[in-house]
C-alpha cells in the first residue's frame, strides 16, 4: 500500500515569493488525482516537488512514511516517474534507445537484460506506440512524442506517476485514449497518479480526486463534482460559469459571457 | 513480438563486429606506420634482426623504437583522448555539434600554456606542470563559452556561436603569445598552434597512455549517466542521477583529456567532432557503444592522418606539415556539412 | 560519496601523471645550465685549449670530456670518424679544420667547400634534411659517432637526440654574438679531434686579417657608415640582426653602424624605425637569382625606403648566392664577410665591390629616383 503525504509544505523559487504555501495533501494508491488551476498557480511546481526535483523550504513529503528527501536520489528514482523530457537534436536517437534509459534505475547489468527489454516493450504496448518503436525520436509528431513520454514513465515501473500535461498536443481521440489508459494502469497496478490538465471536463471524467490550486494555495480538494462548483471556479479562475453534471460525460463547465 | 529483443541483440552484434573490424584495421595501421620513414626499415627486417645483435641492427631498431613507435603510439592515444573528449562534451552540452576545439578548450589551453611559459620559462621543462596549466586554461575557456552561450539565449546555436567566439579570441591570443615564446625564448611553440606529432618523446607516450586509458575507462563507467543527461535535467534526476555532478565531472574530464593532448602535441581540431559522429552513424547514440567505438576510431583517424603527414612531408620535402592542418582540412567541411543538415532543422 | 570518488580519481590522475613524469627520462635535464652565463663555457673552453697546448706529458687522448656551447659536459669516448653536421657553417668549420674526411652527413644547405656538394650528389655524404628540420631517421641510419648541432636552430631537439642515443655537441652557431663565439666554435671542434694547433692557427689568421682591416679603417680616419641589413627580401618584412648577433659584429668591425643594433637579437624593424635612422647603405642578404635581386632593388626604390639616404645615393646592395652565405653563416669565412662589408661600406678605402653575387643599384635607377624625389 503506497501513500503519499504532504505535510505543511511550502516552496519558493527565490526565497522571497512562495510559489506554494501551506500544502497539506494525501494521495492514496490506485487513485488518479488531477491538479487544476490557472496558469502560474503552482501546478508544475507541486509536481516537481513530488518528483524530488525541487526541494521545499518548508514542510515534508512522506512516501510510505519515509521522508522523500531523506531517501537517496537513486531510491526515489525507482519509485517515482516524472514526465518532463528534453529531446536533443542531432543525436539520431531511436525510440527504443530513449525508452531503455528509463530502465537504468533498475538495471543490474551494464547492458539491458531481457527483463528490461520486456518492460520497454510492455510500456510501448500500453500506449499503443509499438509501430514507431524504431523511429527516430526527433521525427515524432508532438502527439506521438507525448505517448512515448508516458511510455518512458511506464517502462520504469514506478509506484508513483507524475504527469505534467500528458494530453498536450494530442487530438481529442488520443486525449481520451491516453487518459483512459492512465486510469487503467493506475487501477491495475495500484499506482498513485498525479497529473495536471487544462481541460476541466476531461479532468473530471478521468480523475478520482481533484485539487484546485490558486496562487500556490489549495482552494478545494475532493471528487470532481465536489470541487468543480461555480463558486470554486469563479474564485479560482475569475470567470462566471455554469456547471452541468452528467454522469457519463463528467462535469461540464460552461463559461458564461 | 520480439522486435525489441532483436533490436538490442543486433546492436550488440553489430558493435562487436565493428569493434573487431576496427581493431584489425588499427593493428594494420600500426604496423604500416612503423614501416614508414625516410630510411628503408621494415618491421619484418626488425623482427629478423632482433635476434642478431650487430651494431647495424641496433641502429635500425633504434629508428623504429625511438622514432616511429613513440610517434605512432602518441597519434593513437591522442586520437583516443580527443574522441572521448568530444563524446563527453556533446553529451554534456546536449549538442551534437560541440567539440573541444570548437568550444575553445584547445585554444584556451594553449593560451594559458604560453602565458605560463612566458612568466616562468623553466616551467616548460615539466610536462606535469604544463599539463596542469593547460587544464586550467581549457576549463576557463569552456566556462567562458558556456556563460556566453547562456547570455545569448542558451540554445544549441548559441553554444556554437559562443564557442566560435571564444575559440577565435583565444586563437588570436595564443598566436600572439606563441610568437613571443618562440622568438624571445627560442622555444618551439608556433608549431603547436596547428598541432604536430613531430616533437614526441618517449616520456610523452607514457603519460598519454595513462591518461587516455583512465579517460576511456571513466567515460565508459559514466556512459549510462551520459545517456541520461542528454534528455534533460529532470529526466536525469528521475533516473537517479544528479545532472549537475555528471556535467561537472564530464566537463572536467573532457578538459583534462583535451589539455593533455594540447600540452604534448598542440591544437588538433575536429577529431572530437568527426569521430563521435561517425560512431553514432554506425552504432546509434548509446554512449555505452559510442565511447569504445569512438576511442578506436579516434586512434585510427589520427594515426592515418599522421601517416599521411609523414608521407607528404617526405615527398614534398617542404618540412613537416602540422597534423592539425590535415584534421582542419578534413574537419572544417564536415562541420559545414553538419551545420547545413542539423541547424536548418 | 560519489563526489569524493570523483575528486580522488582526478587527484589520482594528476598525481599519477606527475609521478610518471618524474620517473621518465629526459624531462628534467639541462636547461638550468643554459640559462647560466654562456661566457663561463667560453672561457673554460679557451682555458682548456691553452692548457692542453702547454702540457707535454703523454696521456691518453681519449676518452675526453668537452664542454659544449650549451654548457653540457659531453664525453667523447674515442676519436669520431663519422661526423654529421647540421648546419652549413658547421660544415665549413669542419672542412677548414681539415676534418672533411670524417664527414658522413650534412644538412641540405651545406655547399662550401664545393666538394661537399659533389660528394652529396654522389651519395658519399648523406643529406640529413633541412637546417630547421633535420631528418632524424636519416641521421640515425648513418650511425654517426658525433653530431654537431647549432644552438640557434637545434636546441629544441636535444631531448630527442638523447633519446636516440646520439652523441651531440652543440656549437654557438646562429647564436654566436661575436668573433670570439665563432672562434670558440672552431676551437671546440678542434678540441674534440685533438687538433687545437690547427684551430689556433686559423684563429690567428682570422684575427690578423680582420685586425688589418680595422687598422686600415682607423688610419684613414673614416667615419662610421649607417647600415641597414635586411635578411631576406622586403616583402618578408624588414628582418634584421640586432645587437648580440655575429652579423652585428661584422658590420661594426667593417666600419659601419648597424641601425638595428639598438634592439637585441633577430628582430623585425618597422619602416618608421628605418626612416628615423636614415641609413646610408642598405644591404639585403637573400637567396635568389640576379633577376630576383634586381626586382628587390626596384622594390626598395619604389617603397617607403626610397626616402633614405641609401636609396637617394644609390647605395643599395643585394647579396645573393655565395655572398649571402658568407654574410649569414657564422663560419671561418666571417673574415670574407668583413672584407665584403668593408668594401661595400668604405669603397673609398677598399675599392668597389665587383662580384657576380653582389648586385648594386644601377646609377640610372638612382638618378631616376633622385629626379622624382626632387620634382615631387
Amino acid at each position: 500500500m503506497v501513500c503519499i503525504r504532504i505535510s505543511d509544505m511550502g516552496f519558493s523559487y527565490d526565497d522571497k515569493l512562495f510559489t506554494l504555501k501551506d500544502i497539506d495533501l494525501n494521495f492514496c494508491e490506485a487513485e488518479v488525482t488531477t491538479v487544476l488551476g490557472p496558469n502560474g498557480a503552482g501546478k508544475t511546481t507541486l509536481l516537481k516537488c513530488l518528483a524530488r526535483i525541487l526541494k521545499p523550504q518548508k514542510g515534508t513529503i512522506y512516501i510510505d512514511g519515509r521522508d522523500l528527501w531523506k531517501m537517496s536520489l537513486y531510491e526515489a528514482a525507482k519509485i517515482i516517474g516524472y514526465s518532463e523530457v528534453e529531446i536533443p537534436r542531432g543525436f539520431n536517437v531511436k525510440v527504443l534507445d530513449f525508452l531503455s534509459t528509463s530502465r537504468y534505475p533498475h538495471m543490474r547489468t551494464f547492458l539491458e537484460s531481457l527483463e528490461d527489454i520486456k518492460a520497454v516493450k510492455e510500456s510501448l504496448r500500453e500506449v499503443g506506440a509499438e509501430k514507431f518503436s524504431l523511429r527516430k525520436i526527433e521525427q515524432l509528431s508532438s502527439g506521438e512524442l507525448q505517448r512515448i513520454i508516458i511510455a518512458k514513465i511506464l517502462a520504469k515501473k514506478p509506484k508513483i506517476l507524475l504527469l505534467d500535461e500528458p494530453t498536450l498536443h494530442l487530438d481529442i481521440k488520443y486525449q481520451i485514449d491516453i487518459l483512459k489508459k492512465i486510469r487503467e494502469i493506475t487501477k491495475k497496478h495500484k499506482l498513485i497518479t498525479i497529473m495536471t490538465i487544462h481541460d476541466l471536463r476531461l479532468a473530471s471524467m478521468f480523475s478520482d480526486k481533484i485539487i484546485l490550486l490558486k496562487n500556490g494555495k489549495i482552494v478545494s480538494i475532493g471528487s470532481p463534482p465536489e470541487v468543480l462548483t461555480p463558486k470554486n471556479i469563479e474564485e479560482t479562475y475569475g470567470i462566471r460559469v455554469k456547471v452541468i453534471k452528467d454522469t457519463e460525460a463528467g462535469v461540464i463547465v460552461v463559461p458564461l459571457p | 513480438m520480439d522486435y525489441a529483443e532483436k533490436y538490442f541483440q543486433e546492436k550488440k552484434r553489430k558493435f562487436f563486429l565493428v569493434l573487431a573490424f576496427l581493431s584489425v584495421l588499427l593493428t594494420f595501421t600500426f604496423i604500416f606506420s612503423l614501416n614508414i620513414g625516410s630510411s628503408n626499415v621494415g618491421l619484418l627486417e626488425i623482427l629478423t634482426l632482433m635476434s642478431t645483435s650487430s651494431k647495424t641492427s641496433s641502429t635500425l631498431i633504434n629508428i623504429v623504437y625511438n622514432l616511429r613507435l613513440p610517434r605512432t603510439l602518441a597519434a593513437m592515444f591522442i586520437g583516443v583522448l580527443l574522441a572521448i573528449s568530444g563524446v563527453l562534451i556533446q553529451s554534456v552540452t546536449r549538442n551534437s555539434l560541440a567539440e573541444p576545439f570548437l568550444l575553445g578548450l584547445s585554444s584556451g589551453a594553449l593560451t594559458f600554456m604560453a602565458l605560463a611559459i612566458i612568466i616562468v620559462p623553466s616551467i616548460a621543462l615539466s610536462l606535469h606542470y604544463v599539463s596542469v596549466i593547460s587544464f586550467i586554461g581549457a576549463l576557463i575557456a569552456f566556462t567562458l563559452t558556456l556563460t556566453l552561450s547562456e547570455a545569448i539565449g542558451g540554445s544549441a546555436t548559441s553554444l556554437i556561436l559562443a564557442g566560435l567566439a571564444v575559440t577565435a579570441g583565444f586563437s588570436g591570443l595564443s598566436s600572439f603569445l606563441a610568437f613571443i615564446v618562440q622568438s624571445k625564448l627560442n622555444m618551439p611553440f608556433l608549431i603547436l598552434l596547428l598541432g604536430s606529432l613531430s616533437q614526441i618523446l618517449r616520456g610523452h607516450v607514457v603519460m598519454l597512455a595513462l591518461v587516455s586509458i583512465a579517460g576511456f575507462t571513466l567515460a565508459l563507467i559514466m556512459a549510462k549517466r551520459l545517456n541520461a543527461i542528454i534528455y534533460g535535467d529532470e529526466h536525469a534526476l528521475q533516473l537517479g542521477y544528479n545532472p549537475k555532478t555528471v556535467r561537472i565531472f564530464a566537463s572536467m574530464l573532457a578538459a583534462l583529456l583535451t589539455s593533455v593532448s594540447v600540452a604534448i602535441a598542440g591544437i588538433i581540431g575536429f577529431i572530437g567532432l568527426i569521430v563521435p559522429h561517425m560512431s553514432r552513424l554506425i552504432i546509434g547514440s548509446d554512449n555505452r557503444y559510442v565511447v569504445p567505438l569512438s576511442a578506436l576510431l579516434g586512434a585510427l583517424v589520427l594515426c592515418v592522418s599522421d601517416i599521411f603527414v609523414r608521407i607528404a612531408s617526405e615527398g614534398l620535402a617542404i618540412g613537416e606539415i602540422p597534423v592539425g592542418a590535415v584534421t582542419s582540412v578534413l574537419g572544417a567541411p564536415f562541420f559545414a556539412y553538419l551545420l547545413l543538415t542539423k541547424v536548418k532543422a | 560519496m560519489k563526489i569524493s570518488i570523483i575528486v580522488a580519481l582526478i587527484l589520482g590522475l594528476i598525481i599519477g601523471a606527475g609521478v610518471v613524469n618524474l620517473v621518465s627520462p629526459g624531462s628534467v635535464t639541462v636547461t638550468t645550465t643554459v640559462t647560466q652565463n654562456q661566457k663561463v663555457s667560453e672561457t673554460s673552453v679557451s682555458t682548456v685549449v691553452t692548457t692542453i697546448m702547454e702540457t707535454t706529458t703523454i696521456k691518453p687522448e681519449y676518452p675526453l670530456t668537452v664542454v659544449d656551447a650549451l654548457g653540457r659536459m659531453i664525453e667523447i669516448s674515442k676519436k669520431p670518424v663519422r661526423v654529421v653536421s647540421l648546419s652549413p657553417a658547421i660544415t665549413e668549420e669542419l672542412y677548414a679544420l681539415g676534418l672533411g674526411k670524417y664527414v658522413v652527413g650534412v644538412d641540405s644547405f651545406s655547399d662550401y667547400p664545393p666538394e661537399v656538394v659533389k660528394l652529396r650528389n654522389e651519395g658519399k655524404i648523406v643529406d640529413v634534411g633541412g637546417y630547421w628540420q633535420p631528418n632524424f631517421e636519416k641521421i640515425v641510419e648513418i650511425e654517426p659517432d658525433l653530431v654537431v648541432a647549432d644552438t640557434g636552430a637545434h636546441i629544441k631537439f636535444r631531448e630527442k637526440f638523447s633519446e636516440l642515443g646520439l652523441t651531440v655537441v652543440y656549437v654557438k652557431g646562429g647564436a654566436a654574438s661575436s668573433l670570439e663565439d665563432v672562434l670558440s666554435d672552431i676551437g671546440l671542434l678542434a678540441q674534440i679531434f685533438h687538433i687545437e694547433e690547427v684551430a689556433k692557427n686559423i684563429s690567428l689568421k682570422i684575427k690578423e686579417q680582420i685586425g688589418s682591416i680595422e687598422r686600415e679603417l682607423l688610419s684613414k680616419n673614416v667615419s662610421k657608415v649607417k647600415v641597414l641589413i635586411l635578411l631576406g627580401p622586403p616583402s618578408w618584412g624588414y628582418w634584421s640582426a640586432g645587437s648580440g648577433t655575429f652579423i652585428n659584429y661584422v658590420v661594426k668591425v667593417s666600419g659601419g653602424y648597424n641601425i638595428a643594433s639598438k634592439y637585441h637579437g633577430w628582430i623585425k624593424l618597422s619602416a618608421e624605425d628605418i626612416l628615423l635612422e636614415n641609413p646610408d647603405v642598405i644591404v639585403v642578404s637573400m637567396m635568389g637569382s640576379p633577376g630576383e635581386a634586381k626586382k628587390v632593388i626596384d622594390e626598395i626604390f619604389s617603397s617607403e625606403l626610397s626616402q633614405t639616404n641609401a636609396v637617394k645615393k644609390g647605395n643599395v646592395y643585394v647579396l645573393i648566392g655565395d655572398a649571402n652565405n658568407i654574410l649569414v653563416r657564422p663560419s671561418p669565412r666571417i673574415v670574407e664577410a668583413v672584407k665584403l662589408m668593408a668594401q661595400i661600406l668604405h669603397s673609398e678605402v677598399f675599392g668597389e665591390v665587383s662580384r657576380e653575387d653582389v648586385i648594386k643599384a644601377s646609377p640610372q635607377l638612382t638618378s631616376l629616383v633622385a629626379q622624382t624625389v626632387y620634382v615631387g
